[in-house]
């Protein structure tokens, strides 16, 4: 018994131990455990913190690098020519009408502010707008403009309320703010016009605040109660129908993040929101706000900010909005889209009232003016004075000349203002003429002429100012730019360099001289003969150089270039302004080589300058965004060409247009209305040329396919009637040659070569160069001959 | 009998030239508001500019001009005596584009690129200048244009 007692008492014993060795072993696996887990936990937990950490850090840095750094990539903005109004003008009071619409002009019946207009039968009054020029700032001023016989009468200013004037002050000189016709916009395509807090027009920021955040000045970023009552919100009204988001957080969702809806992105803008208020003022915070604020879709060009949209929407500046239009604006921070005033107006009339309710409520307006304000139009303008690349091609020879002088962000990015010579009403005139053509020459050639192209190039001679460029048909499009790019052989647009360069030899040619247009043969390189010949397919024996080149005998022109030598014509045209090269092959002098629109343009420019050449260009002035100046392209002339030989060139061009391949040009001009011009044709009528002037405009026009296929038109047939329907609209002045002190009329016969009289058969009155007036007479001019000796003893 | 007719002649002759000494008309000047860039016709009973070649630039500026010409004109003048060369040549380009073949235009704008120190583009706007001058009233302008080269080939010659 004791035996098994023992026995007992051990096995218990045992039992026990074992028990407690077991439970010593769990305790200590438990024991284990927890300090395990305490340590990763710690572990996560500071892992977790030094993230969070990090991820805080590089948000902080984030908003802080973007918001005190350039904030935005502003685009650059280009204007036109701005319109000066002057007395005796040329200008009609329905084209300042249809410039002062494009300028987004409101036309009332009375006019009170900046930017109305009346028209009262030919007297319009405006109320300029002012604009800051490069040379300094142009006053809002209020004027009336009469007009009579197309041309300004008299400019008046007008008194207004709040000035000291009694009546009316005749004015000299008014210049209206220019069009902003394009921009070079950053990357990401948006637009804005930097406005500043203290520019804000009254209620803008009180109907903002009250609409979209009123605890902004008492929260740190985020509102629980704006959270809480949207929350509650949206479970009554069992979906997502209001957002909490403060200001501070919508800009942090528009300035940095985008529109994606998920937790992580929340969670960002929410952490961002706090780092934004912790580092910035309220007021910065609040005017960034009103910069960046989408507001509309111009194409494919965001508007950001109430500056661009006061333009946008209201052809008005920022600081000059009244209650009614900003109500609109700032219900439009809703839904841009959905209430845009142009597409759905009466979503938009019922969004503003909608704000003009709250306001009133707040008592920011009284009664009156709140039952006003509802009846009052929305004030959209129909058209904003604010055109996203309408003019393309004109827009990229601005860009191309801008590169000379400009790093490529620096053009996108600094908000450059780009001040053109670009002429809204001409632009209009060049681009409908040349679609309107192209359209009836297809009609009237039928399958013969499809696909034609175009492309125009428009001067004001005496300048080399670019007034307007078209690209091709379609005008609107910024694809191949035909007036820049398409270098296409010239045919004889060549030959006035021929005849400059053979005139400049005074002693040895003169617009009499005789010159063979018969055939000939001039061996090539390759071994074989260029035998030109003529249009018609007729040689014409002897013919003075002024019948040559009016009626573009190639012939001709082909013999007198080679005695004069290739090279020597290809250095006249470089003086003339070309600058591609060309080779001094013999078919270059019947315009083989290809130029495009615009170096012909270059060329031409230079005659019609008299033998001034001046570099052709569209940009005048540049300013920076805060409108300091920071280039100018100032007149520049410089004289390349004897004035003698500048004069008896241009009166052979204009012989041209008289009598001969350019007569056609008065089928739309009046007769009295002299120009000169050359027209151009190359092998299979691929290309139709035209380069003509008067004394206030040079165009260039071309015609022809993309594919360089034949067409059926000559340059007369083609571009000249583009040219002449162009210039019939433009009015122009007649040239006026201002002859060279030696240069003579005499008259002579080419036949005989020697000084004649006015009645003598075969006497023509031509100018010559005094070195080319011959000494000896014909028997039949020998009683001019004594005339003129007598008339020399009285100069 | 012929002591009367002679005497009379004379008289005439010298009514004539007393005629000729006078202001022969009131003319328009401009004159431009002091606070701001507008610039207002208004009648004036000075005397017709002083034609002496020598004289500083923007003096002998006849009074018949295009008015919106002669408000640039003086514009630039302005500037000028501010030392604000390039405004003042900005707004002689402004009247160029008005009236491009104004002789004393281009004679304005050689005498500012002169004092710029840019010869040779002085010099070629004098050329531009004196190819427009034709007319025989535009005689005065002329000499003032040549006057001009001598100056700008004296000091080329420094």
């Amino acid at each position: 018994m004791a035996a098994k007692k023992k026995k007992t008492a051990a096995k218990s014993n045992r039992r026990r131990t074992g028990n407690t060795k077991n439970s010593g072993l769990i305790s200590r696996l438990a024991s284990r455990l927890r300090f395990f887990l305490t340590r990763s936990v710690l572990v996560l937990a500071v892992t977790a913190f030094v993230i969070a950490s990090l991820v805080v850090l590089w948000t902080d840095f984030q908003v802080r690098h973007q918001f005190d750094g350039k904030r935005w990539a502003l685009p650059a903005k280009v204007y036109s020519r701005p319109l000066e109004l002057y007395p005796d003008l040329a200008l009609t009071v329905d084209e300042l009408e249809t410039e002062l619409q494009m300028l987004s002009y409101s036309k009332v019946a009375r006019v009170t502010k900046a930017g109305e207009y009346a028209r009262r039968g030919n007297e319009i009054q405006l109320f300029s707008r002012g604009f800051q020029f490069w040379d300094g700032t142009e006053p809002s001023l209020q004027v009336g403009v009469s007009f009579s016989q197309e041309r300004i009468r008299s400019i008046r200013q007008l008194p207004f309320a709040g000035t000291d004037m009694a009546a009316d002050l005749p004015l000299a000189l008014v210049r209206i703010e220019p069009l902003v016709i394009g921009g070079f916009y950053p990357n990401h395509k948006e637009d804005r016009i930097l406005v500043r807090l203290e520019q804000a027009p009254d209620l803008l920021v009180e109907t903002l605040l009250t609409v979209e955040d009123r605890g902004f000045f008492q929260h740190f970023g985020l509102s629980i109660r704006g959270i809480a009552r949207a929350f509650l919100s949206n479970v009554k009204a069992g979906k997502i129908e209001q957002g909490g988001s403060t200001l501070t957080q919508q800009l942090v969702k528009n300035f940095y993040l985008n529109n994606e809806r998920s937790i992580t992105r929340k969670i960002k803008e929410a952490v961002m929101a706090l780092l934004l208020e912790f580092h910035y003022q309220k007021e910065e915070i609040l005017e960034t706000y009103l910069n960046e604020v989408y507001l509309a879709q111009a194409g494919n060009y965001g508007v950001h900010g109430f500056g661009l949209a006061s333009a946008y929407y209201f052809g008005e500046s920022f600081e000059h909005l009244n209650v009614p239009q900003v109500a609109l604006l700032v219900g439009l921070v809703k839904g841009p889209s959905y209430y845009d005033p142009r597409k759905y107006p009466q979503r938009a009339l019922q969004r503003r009232n909608q704000v003009l309710d709250l306001i009133h409520a707040e008592g920011f307006i009284d009664e009156i003016a709140w039952q006003r304000y509802r009846r009052a139009p929305l004030g959209v303008v129909e058209n904003p004075a604010y055109f996203h690349y309408r003019y393309p091609a004109y827009l990229d020879l601005v860009k191309r000349q801008l590169k000379q002088n400009y790093r490529e962000q620096d053009i996108h990015n600094q908000g450059l203002k780009i001040f053109t010579s670009l002429d809204p009403r001409i632009q209009r005139i060049a681009e409908n003429q040349l679609q309107y053509s192209l359209q009836q020459l297809e009609q009237s050639h039928g399958e013969s002429l499809q696909d034609l192209q175009g492309a125009v190039v428009l001067t004001a001679p005496q300048s080399g100012e670019v007034v307007a460029m078209v690209g091709g048909r379609n005008v609107r499009n910024p694809g191949f730019n035909r007036a820049l790019d398409a270098v296409r052989p010239i045919g004889s647009l060549i030959k006035p360099a021929i005849y400059l360069t053979a005139l400049e030899r005074y002693g040895d040619y003169s617009l009499a001289s005789l010159i063979s247009d018969e055939p000939l043969q001039v061996p090539t390189m390759e071994g074989d003969f260029w035998s030109p010949s003529n249009f018609d397919n007729t040689s014409h024996g002897q013919v003075t150089l002024l019948e040559a080149l009016s009626r573009s005998y190639n012939q001709a022109a082909a013999r007198i270039g080679l005695d004069l030598g290739v090279d020597q014509v290809i250095e006249t045209l470089q003086r003339l302004g070309l600058r591609r090269e060309l080779p001094a092959y013999p078919a270059t002098l019947l315009g083989a080589g290809g130029l495009a629109p615009v170096e012909v343009a270059q060329i031409f420019q230079t005659l019609a300058n008299q033998g001034f050449q001046q570099p052709i260009r569209a940009i005048r002035e540049v300013m920076d965004a805060q409108g300091n100046s920071l280039s100018r392209y100032p007149y520049s002339v410089k004289q390349v060409v004897d004035p003698a030989a500048a004069y008896l060139i241009n009166y052979a061009l204009a012989e041209v247009m008289q009598a001969g391949t350019g007569k056609s040009v008065y089928y739309s001009l009046p007769k009295q209305i002299t120009v000169a011009g050359k027209t151009g044709t190359t092998n299979d009528m691929r290309d139709s040329w035209f380069a003509g002037y008067s004394d206030d405009f040079l165009g260039v026009v071309w015609l022809g396919r993309d594919d360089n296929g034949a067409t059926p038109l000559t340059g007369s047939a083609g571009a000249l009637r583009v040219w002449r329907k162009i210039f019939r609209q433009l009015d122009p002045q007649a040239l006026s040659l201002i002859k060279a002190d030696d240069v003579e009329f005499i008259w002579y016969d080419a036949e005989a070569g020697k000084r004649s009289g006015v009645l003598c058969d075969g006497a023509i009155k031509i100018p010559m160069q005094k070195h080319s007036i011959p000494d000896e007479w014909t028997s039949c001019g020998q009683g001019d001959r004594v005339i003129n000796k007598v008339k020399s003893w009285f100069n | 009998m012929a002591y009367r007719i002679f005497r009379t002649a004379i008289g005439l002759i010298l009514l004539i030239l007393i005629g000729c000494a006078q202001n022969p008309l009131a003319l328009e000047r401009v004159v431009a508001d002091s606070d701001s860039n507008v610039l207002i016709l208004e009648p004036s009973n000075e005397p017709s500019a002083d034609s002496n070649p020598s004289a500083a630039p923007f003096t002998a500026i006849e009074s018949e001009q295009n008015p919106a010409v002669l408000a640039l004109i003086h514009q630039a003048e302005r500037h000028w005596q501010d030392g604000n060369i390039q405004h003042a040549e900005v707004a002689l380009e402004r009247a160029l584009r008005i009236n491009p073949k104004d002789l004393k235009l281009y004679r304005l704008l050689a005498e500012l690129k002169l004092e710029s120190g840019e010869l040779q583009v002085a010099a070629q706007l004098v050329r531009k200048g004196l190819a427009l001058a034709e007319k025989k009233d535009q005689q005065d302008e002329r000499e003032r244009l040549l006057l001009i080269l001598e100056r700008i080939s004296a000091l080329s010659n420094i």
